[in-house]
């Protein structure tokens, strides 16, 4: 009954004042930049990251998660309404959710999105706290050499498995490991690509780089972009909520199957939330007794994403908090927040931190509740958020970024290094790199490099100590098994390409 | 219509970068001690990963000669210039002139970028944010900066 124990423990966390402010917070901030184009999650987590300074570790990644899986809730929203979706995770949402729209079943599909998401997120947090535990249990004889297989294998995969071009995720995942190099080595001292600025002594801040990369650069390519589109069905009233009978009949297996994908991917490195729902959509594609209607406004091509995302969104909560290896870009920034407020990510935090572990876990279930509440009775809320015009937004979320930077060090310098990094990721963007790997890299940058030093400490410089161990074995297998089948393939495809062309 | 600049993306030029980069780093890293392999020195693992940035980038360069036609995306640089002059006015102005000055320049120069703003709006939006932030960082959080200073 040791979990009863550890549940009510978490309740005792996630139901202080201060917590249960943190949570609704956090939820209802994902859910309006969720719902809102042109700002996605990443800028906003690192926008907040210097608020949370002030609170202590456990409320500040209740916040940050909170913004997470709201924006999860909220991104299908503007896909419904608006046909632009809310965040990259919720383009899938776009190919049914419009259409549903447009017949005026736009109220169904809100409906049947919440519901899929809620059921996504509860599988995905029972899930949560069954295996991650477990899992700790089993890395707490990790030493060094598994932790640096583990990391390198979980960045090669999240390079190669993610989507988009491999050759271009792994650039972005190596500049991340090489910004994560900047500032003084903790081993010799010596100060490493300051390019002579002695203000990167201590290394590049996250959140100036999260905020620089993802939000300066977002705004840029956004701004005097983003029109008003018409929001279709303003008045979304009670009564057109509430689906039929036949759509819960149509719902539940789609529901089921996202629940599925979700949970899956979720745990595995490199593929996030976003990726679930194209896989969960290309399924029900497959599967559905209904697949010919699927790009028509059928139900099932919006419950299935959702259901996925969602539960994606909780399960990648596991590799984060049970080995500290974060599944996406996002969960990196919330286990860089941690390490800022001196908790050392790895198996020893569910073991030493159960405060933290279980009341973040609690927290999941006590915002997924707030979620479903923001969203059913608040729908007309939300619809009418959507018409705030990105005009009045974008000046807002500058001096957000500018005053959030400004804020950690008092710093003038730091500002200006939000900007420049905010005209790289602009850069990066037009030659379609998409920065999200990078986040990872810099984030156990540090962290590989003192386990390749640690293990190769402890074996006198024997490299085969990364071999001789059943489990940093194994994973190093799987990496080089990774990097065959993409060779291969690259192989393969540069030798069909002419006969495709003939064809 | 807002002026946009067509920047001339060629196949091979994200690579070249790519690659440059991961040269110019490699370069760098043997400024670092090498130590030895039992106690590797800082030169070690930036070495690596310059290794590995530099092959990234000529499979960049082989992946997009293969695909030809590369998209090309208008670069408007009158938004470029707006949105990043706010912050750029942000970071001038605080420490000479205070919170609330840095914070209106930043509005007025960045809203510059949507031109369907109204210019009371934009007064507006100026205004509320110089007063919320100074009442969120100055009153409750207690960052160490004034308001305002006169320097005259």
């Amino acid at each position: 009954m040791e979990l009863f124990a550890n549940l009510a423990l978490g309740f005792s966390v996630a139901l202080s004042t201060s917590s249960l402010f943190y949570c609704a917070l956090g939820v209802t901030l994902g859910m309006f930049i969720g719902v809102l184009p042109g700002i996605g999650p990443l800028a906003t987590v690192g926008m907040l990251l210097p608020l949370t300074f002030y609170a202590g570790p456990t409320d500040a990644i209740i916040m940050l998660a909170g913004i997470y899986y709201g924006s999860m809730y909220g991104g299908s929203t503007a896909s419904i309404l608006l046909n632009l979706p809310g965040t990259a995770g919720a383009a899938v949402a776009c190919l049914d959710g419009y259409p549903m729209a447009r017949q005026g079943r736009a109220g169904v599909a809100l409906f049947a999105t919440t519901i899929a998401s809620f059921a996504g997120g509860m599988v995905g947090i029972l899930i949560l706290a069954a295996f991650a535990p477990a899992l700790a249990r089993i890395a707490l004889t990790f030493g060094s050499p598994e932790y640096f297989a583990l990391m390198a294998v979980g960045l090669l995969a999240a390079a190669l498995v993610g989507d988009g071009s491999p050759a271009r995720s792994l650039a972005m995942v190596v500049l991340g490991l090489l910004l994560g190099i900047v500032g003084t080595d903790v081993n010799s001292g010596v100060r490493r690509f300051t390019g002579g600025f002695p203000e990167l002594g201590d290394g590049l801040n996250l959140v100036i780089i999260t905020t620089g990369l993802f939000g300066i650069s977002e705004v840029i390519a956004n701004a005097g972009r983003i029109k008003r589109g018409t929001v279709q069905a303003m008045n979304v009233t009670w009564r057109s909520l509430l689906p039929t009978r036949d759509d819960w009949k149509r719902s539940l297996m789609p529901a089921i199957r996202g629940t599925g994908i979700g949970s899956v991917l979720g745990i595995l490195p490199g593929t996030g939330a976003a990726l679930s729902t194209f896989v969960a959509y290309a399924v029900e594609k497959r599967v559905s007794p209904n697949r010919d209607q699927l790009g028509k406004g059928a139900i099932e091509g919006v419950v299935a994403p959702e259901a996925a995302n969602n539960a994606a969104a909780q399960t990648a909560f596991i590799p984060t908090l049970s080995l500290g290896i974060p599944g996406d870009a996002i969960v990196a920034i919330m286990l860089g927040a941690l390490i800022i407020h001196g908790i050392v990510p790895g198996p020893r935090l569910v073991v030493d931190q159960p405060e933290l572990f279980w009341g973040l876990t609690v927290s999941f279930l006590i915002g997924n509740i707030m979620l479903l509440i923001l969203n059913l009775p608040l729908i007309g809320v939300w619809v009418r958020i959507l018409s705030i015009p990105y005009g009045l937004l974008y000046p807002a979320i500058l001096v957000f970024i500018c005053v959030g930077v400004f804020s950690i060090h008092n710093s003038v310098f730091d500002v200006m290094l939000a900007v420049t990094f905010g005209l790289v990721g602009y850069g990066l963007r037009l030659m379609r790199f998409s920065p999200a790997p990078l986040l990872l890299g810099l984030v156990l940058g540090p962290l590989i490099e003192t386990n390749l030093r640690r293990s190769l400490l402890l074996s006198r410089g024997d490299p085969w100590v990364f071999f001789e161990r059943p489990i940093s074995a194994t994973v190093l297998a799987i990496g080089a098994l990774l990097i065959v089948y993409f060779v291969w393939s690259a192989l393969r495809t540069k030798r069909s390409t002419p006969e495709s062309a003939r064809s | 219509m807002a002026k946009s600049l067509q920047l001339p993306v060629r196949p091979a030029v994200t690579g070249a970068v790519t690659l440059l980069v991961g040269a110019a780093a490699f370069i760098e890293s043997f400024r670092y001690p090498l130590g030895s392999i039992g106690q590797i020195g800082p030169a070690v693992f930036p070495l690596g990963l310059s290794v590995l940035l530099i092959i990234a980038g000529i499979a960049i360069i082989i992946e997009d000669l293969r695909a030809g036609t590369i998209p090309q995306t208008p670069v408007p640089l009158a938004s470029l210039l707006t949105v990043a002059g706010g912050p750029i006015a942000f970071a001038l102005l605080v420490a000479p002139f205070g919170l609330i000055p840095a914070i209106v320049a930043s509005v007025m120069i960045s809203a510059l970028a949507d031109r369907s703003l109204r210019p009371l709006s934009v007064l507006l939006l100026a205004t509320g944010l110089a007063l919320g932030c100074t009442l969120v960082f100055i009153t409750f959080l207690k960052m160490p900066i004034a308001p305002i200073y006169w320097p005259f």
